[in-house]
């Protein structure tokens, strides 16, 4: 299992040790708790149920205490699988710590990102805009033109246009783990993280893992 | 204290020596080249103090060979070996951007003695807490 849920606390920066000033997202895993393994004889896909955090009495349901009873782990604030993992069955139950990577390595960070809402196509697709003077009246953060004339008489599929921004699910590869504090089970990870403070994002391995 | 406070104040080892707007200070460089390693010193006034914690940096500018020169240190750097203060003197802006106008002796500051004593101090607290409550 190269894989964590953790709890990204925020942004700041460190100094290495040649003096360069390096920005880190710093992750916390707090509790993280492998629960059960699915398999491709079983389950037609391999990967590693997880859950994370605490999730109080008085908000776990019947049926979820019954799923979290039968694995024997207390209940956990979210259940998250992680795809094409491999872990040993003694290792069920077990918290995973930060122990799993070592400064140096890289990873890949998985979250939702931020709404930004109904987003124009200038924040939305980094469109120059219109010109602000020069004569240019009411169209400033407009598009411009979305299509030809006759041909093709239709608007192209996928044309960028104004929409909604945000609050997708993103994948930040090759964040280089640049330390690890075991006492405190924290990632210091080179570079940003999607999501707010506080939202919980899946670490995994690097999959391009460029060193 | 959360966490970021937390990493932040162990990652700020360094003592620093109070430090204000218009002080002249002399900052240690450690600069490497290639293999070797020396210690570089720049002289001049602190110009603004900016950020907080770990990312406080200090503007310090200086006359070098009649062009004023102006660098920017983080306090916290391990490249910033030691920072000694010359002298101060009485400023009564934050920032000192009005200096880069100023040429020769026009571009000196009024200078403060240093050591204030304590009873000083107390009579300017007093005469402040003074103010406020009438």
């Amino acid at each position: 299992m190269e894989a964590l849920l953790a709890k990204k606390i925020g942004m700041t920066q460190v100094f290495s040790e040649t003096g360069d000033c390096i920005p880190v997202t710093i992750v916390q895993v707090e509790r993280c708790v492998p629960i059960l393994k699915k398999t491709i004889e079983k389950d037609g896909y391999q990967a590693v149920l997880t859950t994370y955090g605490v999730r109080k009495e008085k908000h776990t349901n019947k049926p979820l205490k019954g799923f979290y009873d039968k694995h024997k782990v207390e209940p956990g604030r979210l259940l998250t699988e992680f795809r094409d993992e491999e872990i040993d069955d003694d290792q069920l139950g077990k918290p995973l710590t930060v122990e799993l990577f070592a400064a140096g390595d890289r990873v890949d960070v998985i979250g939702t990102s931020k709404g930004k809402g109904f987003a124009g196509v200038m924040k939305r697709f980094n469109f120059a805009g219109a010109p602000a003077s020069r004569g240019s009246h009411e169209a400033f953060r407009g598009g411009g033109s979305i299509g030809m004339h006759t041909y093709p008489g239709r608007v192209w599929k996928g044309k960028k246009m104004p929409g909604h921004m945000g609050n997708k699910t993103v994948r930040v590869q090759n964040l280089k783990v640049f330390r690890v504090d075991v006492d405190k089970n924290v990632l210091f990870l080179n570079g940003a993280a999607p999501g707010p403070n506080g939202q919980i994002v899946k670490i995994i391995k690097s999959k391009k893992g460029g060193r | 204290m959360n966490l970021i406070d937390q990493i932040e104040s162990e990652e700020m080892k360094k003592e620093i020596p109070d430090l204000h707007v218009g002080d002249t200070v002399k900052v240690h460089m450690r600069i490497v080249e290639g293999e070797k390693e020396r210690i570089q010193i720049i002289e001049g006034i602190i110009i603004r103090i900016s950020g907080g914690g770990i990312r406080e940096t200090i503007t310090v500018r200086k006359i070098s060979f009649g062009i004023g020169v102006e660098r920017i240190f983080p306090l916290y750097s391990p490249r910033v070996e030691q920072i000694d203060v010359v002298k101060r003197a009485k400023v009564r802006q934050a920032r000192l951007y009005f200096l880069r106008e100023l040429r020769g002796k026009a571009a000196r500051l009024k200078e403060l003695k240093p050591p204030k004593t304590e009873a000083a101090k107390r009579k300017r607290t007093r005469g402040r807490k003074k103010s406020t409550t009438a």
